[in-house]
């Protein structure tokens, strides 16, 4: 047993998603921008992991742009703002993951209005994001499912509020969804839900690292900063990496298989950890509609230590913080969630994936009990 | 083989009246010590010391090596020529091809003949010394009174040769003071007030509370990187790691809440003085500026210091943390002490800490935990690290 529950960072590649890798990198050793028989052939297989990959999401297969990872997908979307002439608003939720966070000081440079979002216990109230939706806003990010506490948004609610705006001003505003933990979980939606744009990570469902997705719905809703030799429709330049893509649709295919009972096992050990860990004294920082998969408590012990004795026990869980008197750099997620700031230090993760034992519950169960009762 | 030679200054220690001989052989023996590794040999000749190193000897390292021996004020590479006006002037040009002045500027010749035997006096030296630098550098202008460029001749027992010299540390050698254990947390202060101390000729070896897994390793990893930045300065250290999570937590159980870091404090100086007295050191170091934070108030620091009979020592009283902070930056230490492994723990840092203890009052408290025993096993577990004058992580042998 792995005893690892910090699959929300990353899980290790599944046997099957490292074996497809390796076949397409001994079959496929070409550049599927080439021309000769070699080219042609792996831009075939290019072709039709983008048609496997859209039918598993079912979206269309124009719609799929593969990237180096959700960051870079999220590179695209933002660092298209910048084409515009005039800067306008941008409305984020207070709880993304840094990767879009990080924009914010470019984008004010730039003169663009910043709008936070509250998300109180992780959800971002759609009223909010309609008080905030302007004339000059462009773009809209609120993620599916967050990475800290696995709150579920009602994409489909605030994707309405904003369609609903749009038919008073004269340009389209994207809607952005980081939908990293969603992927080949609870909670998404693609077409149903109205998101315009979302980000999806290969390595947090046992596929390999480096290689990611983003979806979007209508390609002239974004102009990326550099077409570079106009791979993936203009969006995404680079070479193919096609033995990557290729092991993100064998992931992903395993991932969806008996898709319904795989997230009911996990929902009875979900549900059984909170139970233990409440019953333990720790407060549960995920509440409400939150993704199995994801478990965030606290603990009478500051993060980090929680989660080092709980790693000399042999269980791999996240911390989010660190043990320190200092003030920290930025904003902590579970504080920004109204949790206060004790709850925020002394808060940890546990992620959860198809692959966690029931025995691997219990170990942890029981290592934490040992811990509690120590103190 | 040819060897290197360096010119090394001393200063205060050419002030020293009966001692001065005490005090010079524990400098020549620091700095054979630092550099043994390229057989460092040092001639003495009136007030000057003459270091001779394997030609292979690295120079960037020397230069460090001699910019953190205390007793040096300054030094220069040397170059050594026979007695001999023709000789000399060969050398010279060789000298200047090796560390060329600049285009612009200006320059002076300080020559001094120790040796009156000598048949040209100092102005004559200077003079045909002057002519081969203009011939050279033909830009430069001379000026007496401040040069840019200095090229130095020493008539001595031999001739000796330098360029501009570069200023040593000052102080005095290490271990002409005695010995002392320093309390190294991971933050800025107390690696200062080790290179202080250690400045005024103290031989320190530093000691560390470690408490995991309330603290991590990497906070541990942290203060070695500290020692082994400042051992140089120290002449070499030893870390002793005192594991006192068990301490600690005895604390937090049985002391008033607002008493935990007093009570920390105060086990600190008694471990310290358990392992200085076992170690032969005679005084205990600690990075503590006056009212800097609540345990440094003139009660709590009178509180601590009644645990100990050891002299207690806090160069850094005086200091804001500016200046301290410019010290650590000048060592080398500032980057390393704000990285952000905590050396404690923010469940044994009370909220609200007592500023103003009674001493009679915490003295009571204190014996009222009972620290022996936690003490003891601390000092049986401890762990001994050590690094030689260059910095590197030797094994220890305890």
């Amino acid at each position: 047993m792995l005893n690892y529950f910090d699959y929300a960072a990353t899980s290790p590649m599944s046997p099957r998603a490292i074996s497809s890798f390796v076949k397409c990198a001994e079959s496929y050793p070409f550049n599927p921008s080439s021309i000769h028989k070699g080219g042609l052939k792996a831009h075939k297989k290019l072709d039709e992991t983008r048609e496997r990959t859209a039918s598993i999401l079912r979206i269309k297969p124009e719609q799929v742009v593969f990237t180096s990872g959700a960051t870079e997908a999220i590179n695209i979307v933002f660092s298209s703002l910048l084409w515009h002439k005039t800067p306008g608003k941008v409305i984020i939720s207070r709880i993304e993951h840094d990767a879009v966070r990080s924009f914010i000081p470019l984008l004010k440079e730039k003169g663009w209005k910043v709008a936070m979002l509250k998300a109180k216990r992780g959800f971002v109230d759609p009223e909010d994001v309609k008080r905030e939706l302007t004339e000059d806003t462009r773009l809209v990010a609120v993620m599916n499912v967050n990475n800290v506490n696995g709150a579920i948004q009602d994409t489909h609610k605030i994707a309405a509020v904003i369609r609903e705006f749009e038919k008073s001003i004269k340009h389209k505003i994207i809607f952005f969804s980081d939908s990293v933990q969603a992927l080949a979980k609870t909670g998404l939606d693609l077409d149903g839900s109205g998101v315009d744009a979302a980000s999806f990570s290969a390595h947090k469902i046992s596929g390999p690292r480096g290689v990611g997705m983003l979806y979007i719905r209508n390609k002239n809703l974004i102009r990326p900063l550099s077409a570079a030799g106009g791979q993936e429709s203009a969006i995404r330049g680079g070479t193919e990496n096609l033995a990557g893509i290729v092991s993100f649709s064998e992931a992903l295919e395993e991932a969806y298989e008996n898709r319904d009972e795989k997230e009911k096992r996990i929902i009875t050990l979900s549900e059984r950890i909170k139970d233990e860990l409440s019953a333990l004294g720790l407060e549960i920082n995920s509440e409400g509609l939150t993704s199995p998969y994801i478990i965030n408590v606290s603990s009478p012990l500051p993060s980090e230590v929680f989660s080092r004795m709980l790693d000399d026990k042999g269980y791999a869980i996240s911390s989010g913080s660190a043990c320190s008197n200092n003030a920290k750099k930025g904003e902590n997620i579970i504080e920004a969630m109204g949790y206060g700031n004790r709850r925020a230090e002394s808060s940890v993760r546990i992620s959860l994936s198809d692959y966690t034992e029931e025995g691997e519950v219990d170990g942890l169960i029981n290592a934490i009990k040992e811990i509690i009762h120590g103190i | 083989m040819e060897s290197k030679l360096y010119l090394i200054k001393e200063g205060e220690i050419s002030l020293k009246g009966g001692n001065r001989n005490l005090f010079e052989k524990r400098l020549r023996h620091n700095i054979k010590d630092k550099l043994k590794i390229w057989n460092a040999d040092i001639e003495k000749q009136k007030g000057r010391l003459y270091l001779r190193l394997d030609e292979d000897a690295d120079d960037e390292t020397v230069h460090k090596a001699l910019s953190s021996t205390f007793g040096i004020t300054g030094f220069a590479r040397a170059y050594k020529c026979d007695k001999d006006m023709d000789a000399i002037i060969s050398k010279v040009r060789e000298v200047l091809q090796a560390h060329p002045f600049s285009e612009k500027g200006s320059f002076k010749i300080d020559a001094r003949r120790e040796d009156k035997s000598f048949p040209l006096s100092s102005y004559e030296i200077s003079l045909s010394l002057a002519d081969v630098v203009h011939e050279m550098f033909p830009e430069l202008s001379v000026d007496l009174k401040h040069p840019d460029y200095t090229l130095h001749v020493e008539v001595r027992k031999d001739v000796y040769i330098y360029t501009d010299d570069e200023k040593g540390p000052g102080g005095l050698p290490v271990q002409t003071a005695g010995r002392a254990m320093l309390l190294l947390s991971g933050g800025i202060d107390s690696p200062v007030a080790a290179i202080r101390a250690a400045k005024r000729g103290l031989k320190i070896d530093c000691i560390y509370f470690h408490a995991y897994p309330y603290t991590s390793d990497l906070a541990l990893e942290k203060v070695k990187k500290l020692a082994s930045l400042i051992a140089p300065y120290l002449g070499g250290t030893r870390l002793y790691v005192v594991p006192f999570t068990d301490g600690q937590l005895r604390i937090k159980k049985l002391s008033y809440q607002d008493e935990t870091t007093l009570m920390f404090r105060a086990s600190m100086m008694q471990t310290a003085e358990k392992i200085a007295k076992e170690k032969k050191a005679s005084a205990i170091v600690t990075g503590e500026a006056l009212s800097q934070v609540a345990s440094q108030t003139l009660d709590a620091m009178s509180f601590t210091d009644s645990m100990t009979e050891l002299l207690v020592i806090r160069p850094l009283v005086g200091m804001d943390k500016e200046e301290i902070i410019k010290t650590a930056k000048e060592i080398g230490t500032y980057e390393t002490s704000i990285l952000p492994y905590e050396d404690c723990c923010v469940i044994f840092s009370p909220k609200h800490p007592v500023t103003h203890p009674d001493k009679e009052e915490s003295r009571k408290h204190y014996e009222s935990l009972e620290m022996n025993e936690e003490i003891e096993k601390a000092i049986e577990k401890m762990d001994t690290y050590y690094f030689n004058p260059l910095g590197q992580e030797e094994s220890s042998e305890g």
